[in-house]
């Protein structure tokens, strides 16, 4: 059982009966990293300069973890107990929206200019969290690590899905061009239809270049934990496991915690982040 | 220390064993983070003229007054609610609670060589592993118009000296006025830092004035939504955020508002003793 009542979320966060609690704290600096903002859309933080420190882009298909550059380095729960996400907290200048998730798998090196199917670092790695059967619910995001080139195009991927099932294909999104070549976009590859998971990505596809650049992307398999969905400008926001719904979010031992985030403004240079992670044990 | 249950906390949010009331004002620019340590408007702080270790009884008007818990006999203290408001502007505002666990002033904001006044930091008395701990520089007194770049160089959490921030913003409007925190992200490898050996500017603000560097663990956060609003936090409604306070803490706020203006902070902070 994870945590009983409210009276054990109490123990156990005041540290008794081996809770364990764990609070990280974060800061990203936006002026970092400097790029164009598009509404809508969704940026990652793993390139932010801040404390826990920067991570960098990939050069072979990895599992990040925990002691990764660019996690938020939690320690793994112990004693054979389970870790918990009990509270969310993010602050930054302008509304938007931030998603918590673990990067499960990650490479980079492909070209914003090729338009055969590329293979480079790919397949990604085998997962060792949410693998199996347990991939259900994982996502496929492609990552801009430096920027692709200004003519839009449309891009896939083929995978394997969370039967085992290989050669599937995502549906054409679209790539390329402003609002989707910029560095540190994140953006969602829908599975195929019937498909709700993915173990691994064998390979990325753009039906046409995008010209100008050929750029640094990759792909990111993601399993999305915890979000704040509308952080106040100027006060942040909780998002509490405790009292809120949903309850706490188990924490899978080496957890890659990375963060995603939506903004409500086109002003990089203000997207001032920072905010905690509220950790629990239990049985 | 722990709280044995939900019936053991509230009995405790309605008798604290210590409730300790907080109120500071100032000045704020828009989308910046101020260090309540140095209130800009009453009183205006006095610059430290060493590196000194902070702690609780670092209190004295004029000087980065902390919040000013008392040590339990049993170093078992914890921070299980608060009330707080604010007055400023329109627009929303947020605090972080934090330790402030050394500082120092009197650098020189036209200076570009490596500075080393006041410096280094002294050894660190509390999360002596430096883990989690951040890089927090100070605005004691106005500097330059002229926007630039700091960075520091760190001992790291593992104790590895000639670390080196990651340039940040320095000086000019929004990162020159007195009051201002600037946290310096950390070079690619580092979860925290263990002490501060010297400060250097990529280009002069063209006003000295005078700033330095804090090194703090945050602690716990408050939202406060709504202007003239207070803020009602309890870790059971908050996330479970309940930091323990080690003994001698030197507590303060980091201050974030989205409105340019006059403001005020206050409100009590509710404790409990094992």
């Amino acid at each position: 059982m994870p945590i009983s009542s409210l009276s054990d979320a109490v123990l156990k966060l005041t540290g008794g009966s081996n809770g364990n609690p764990e609070a990280i704290w974060w800061f990203k600096d936006p002026t970092s990293v400097a790029y164009t903002v598009t509404l809508g859309r969704m940026y990652s933080l793993w390139t932010y300069a801040g404390n826990p420190c920067v991570g960098t882009a990939p050069t072979a298909s990895a599992v990040p973890t925990n002691a990764t550059d660019g996690s938020m380095r939690q320690t793994n729960a112990s004693g054979g107990r389970t870790k918990y996400l009990t509270g969310l907290y993010a602050m930054m200048k302008v509304q938007g929206a931030l998603i918590l998730y673990d990067r499960l798998v990650h490479q980079a090196g492909l070209s914003g200019t090729t338009t055969g199917a590329q293979t480079t670092n790919l397949p990604t790695s085998a997962l060792t969290r949410y693998s199996g059967a347990a991939s259900v619910g994982n996502q496929i995001w492609l990552e801009i690590y430096s920027p692709v080139g200004t003519t839009a195009t449309t891009v896939s991927a083929t995978y394997t899905n969370e039967s085992g099932t290989g050669s599937k294909t995502t549906p054409l999104v679209t790539f390329g061009g402003t609002g989707e070549l910029e560095q540190t976009r994140m953006i969602h590859l829908p599975l195929a239809t019937g498909d709700t998971g993915v173990r691994s990505v064998e390979s990325v596809t753009l039906s046409a270049s995008t010209v100008s650049a050929a750029g640094n992307f990759g792909v990111t398999i993601v399993r999305p934990l915890a979000l704040i969905a509308n952080i106040s400008s100027g006060a942040g926001a909780v998002t509490d496991y405790i009292t809120g719904k949903p309850g706490p979010v188990p924490i899978a031992d080496n957890a890659c915690l990375a963060l995603m985030y939506d903004p409500a403004s086109t002003t990089q240079a203000s997207f001032f982040l920072t905010g905690a992670l509220q950790f629990v044990e239990s049985a | 220390m722990s709280i044995a249950d939900k019936a053991s906390l509230f009995a405790k949010m309605a008798a604290p064993d210590q409730r300790l009331w907080y109120f500071k004002q100032g000045q704020m620019t828009a989308g910046t983070i101020y260090d309540f340590a140095n209130p800009n408007m009453n009183p205006v702080a006095t610059p430290p003229t060493t590196a000194v270790v902070c702690d609780n009884t670092l209190n004295t008007p004029g000087l980065a007054q902390c919040i000013g818990q008392t040590n339990p006999a049993a170093n078992a203290l914890r921070l299980i609610g608060a009330t707080l408001g604010a007055s400023l502007g329109l627009d929303d505002n947020s605090l972080i609670l934090y330790d402030r666990l050394v500082h120092q002033g009197g650098l020189d904001a036209t200076s570009i060589a490596a500075q080393t006044t006041n410096l280094p930091t002294p050894a660190l008395t509390r999360y002596t592993d430096g883990v989690g701990v951040w890089i927090l520089v100070t605005v004691w007194t106005l500097v330059g118009t002229t926007a630039t770049t700091i960075t520091a160089s760190y001992t790291n959490q593992a104790g590895t000296a000639g670390r080196t921030t990651v340039a940040t913003a320095f000086g000019g409007t929004g990162f020159r006025e007195f009051g201002r925190g600037i946290l310096l992200p950390l070079q690619a490898g580092d979860t925290g830092v263990k002490s501060v050996e010297s400060v250097t500017l990529a280009a002069s603000t063209t006003t000295a004035g005078n700033f330095g560097v804090a090194l703090i663990k945050p602690l716990m956060p408050v939202c406060l939504h709504r202007f003239d609003h207070e803020s009602l936090v309890n870790m059971l409604t908050n996330g479970g955020f309940a930091p323990a306070i080690v003994n001698s803490a030197s507590l303060n706020f980091l201050a974030y508002s989205a409105s340019t203006g006059a403001w005020a902070v206050g409100g009590e902070l509710l404790f409990a003793e094992d």
